[in-house]
């Protein structure tokens, strides 16, 4: 769900690194008033390199497979620190791989980080009533959540950034196909990112939640 | 020149976002032809492997191939001809070339131009023209735990695999991969807190511990600056003037 260089108009490719590098800013300002500012880098590294390595897990979904994305479940693990992480890597994605783009960098840094911090909010949430039921739920809809959230801004972006418009049908279709397609990878990953919160808050309930 | 007497990776990445920015603005066919020309320069003079370029183009070549493909025949009003129930229309096919013109250029002028740098030279470059410590050593951090992680989660595959994890489809199979991701997500978790502590130690993130005083420009660094910056002008001239 990246989009790559050459797409959107240039205007629309600034401002995506505007919104970026602002909402970047304000994540560094509220990391910086911790206590200890540091603490949580370790593990934004660390879930920043599972989330570059995500593509390597393929998950049978017939008649095909998806790859997770695992915007959700930064979200959730990493609070603040989940935009920078995502920013380093789209970066990383687009030099090692091309995957992504560098002038889309911004746009895609949106679709990915605002996901993920609505995902920030639900499991926390959900994590004060106490009920599994209730966590494992707030964890599915953190994942799925997050990748039908992006697919939103995937493609109402896309087709704003169109150089040519689409008649009103084929827009309908794009957009329905594009939902669709989707569908299988929101399901996948909701249950993925419940599994996982799920065997972290039995194991190492810190490393669960966001501080 | 020779391209490796080019020293200063920041001066590199400041033409290479100039350039990038000035390619995805253009349309006419003018300023397009000229984009490919600069493209083909790049690549004669900093000599990216074709066969390596090729096959990472594969991957996010894909979303631009479907656009390619779709945009002929869903945009526009002046139909070329028809294949089948489809109207090929000029509009579209316009915009469809101008894409691909663009994300190839893009791509290939990336791969010529940072292509051949270590990946942590270029944090080394973006923390000395600004970009926060804090995300700098997120980012040497991470680069340290891909490898390892990357390893991890093929032999967890592997093992998956084995115990027959992929013939049940429902009943475990993501539950199965959430539990062998939390696994692995807690042993190196561990690992990056000790890395961390030990970089702390060798002095990463301390004020003053940028490390610009390790990019000393040439004057082929100013040259080459310049020409980028000079070829994303002419681009923009030429688009408005054609």
């Amino acid at each position: 769900m990246h989009i790559p260089d050459g797409i959107l108009p240039v205007g629309l490719a600034i401002s995506g690194w505007i919104a970026t590098g602002g909402l970047v800013a304000l994540s560094v300002k509220r990391i910086e008033s911790r206590p200890d500012p540091r603490a949580g880098i370790p593990r934004a590294a660390m879930m920043t390199a599972v989330f570059f390595a995500a593509s390597l897990i393929h998950i049978p979904v017939p008649p095909t497979s998806v790859h997770l994305m695992l915007s959700g479940l930064m979200g959730a693990m990493l609070g603040w620190y989940a935009i920078p992480a995502i920013a380093i890597g789209l970066f990383l994605q687009a030099v090692m791989f091309g995957h992504g783009g560098l002038t889309t960098l911004g746009v895609n840094g949106i679709i990915l980080g605002l996901p993920a911090l609505a995902a920030f909010a639900l499991p926390r949430q959900a994590n004060r009533t106490g009920s599994a039921l209730v966590q494992s739920a707030a964890g599915f809809a953190a994942g799925a959540g997050a990748i039908l959230f992006a697919v939103a801004l995937f493609t109402t972006i896309l087709l704003a950034g169109l150089p040519a418009h689409l008649d009103a049908d084929a827009e309908r279709v794009a957009i329905l196909t594009l939902a669709v397609a989707h569908l299988p990878l929101a399901l996948a990953e909701g249950l993925v990112v419940a599994a996982v919160l799920g065997f972290l808050r039995r194991v190492s309930p810190e490393l669960a939640h966001a501080s | 020149m020779h391209p490796e007497a080019f020293a200063d990776t920041r001066l590199r990445l400041v033409g290479l976002f100039v350039l990038a920015f000035c390619f995805s603005s253009l349309h006419t066919p003018a300023a397009l032809a000229a984009m490919l020309g600069i493209t083909a320069i790049a690549v004669l003079y900093f000599g990216p492997k074709i066969p390596e370029l090729f096959r990472r183009l594969r991957l996010p070549g894909l979303v631009v191939l479907g656009l390619v493909l779709m945009l002929p025949f869903a945009s526009g009003q002046t139909v070329l001809g028809t294949i089948g129930p489809l109207g090929l229309r000029a509009e579209g096919l316009a915009a469809a070339a101008t894409i691909a013109l663009r994300f190839v250029s893009i791509f290939t002028l990336m791969a010529a131009l940072i292509g051949n740098i270590p990946v942590p030279r270029l944090f080394e470059a973006l923390r000395a023209l600004g970009l926060p410590a804090m995300l700098t050593d997120m980012a040497v951090l991470t680069l340290r735990h891909i490898e390892d992680i990357r390893t991890n989660l093929s032999r967890m595959r592997t093992a998956m695999q084995l115990r027959g994890a992929a013939a049940g489809f429902w009943n475990g199979q993501f539950r199965a991969t959430g539990w062998a991701l939390a696994s692995l997500i807690l042993r190196s978790h561990a690992r990056s807190e000790r890395v961390y502590h030990a970089m702390i130690l060798r002095g990463h993130g301390a004020p003053g511990a940028a490390p610009s005083a390790a990019f000393v420009p040439k004057p082929a660094d100013w040259a080459l600056l310049f020409a980028l910056l000079a070829a994303g002008t002419a681009l923009l001239v030429i688009d408005r003037l054609a």
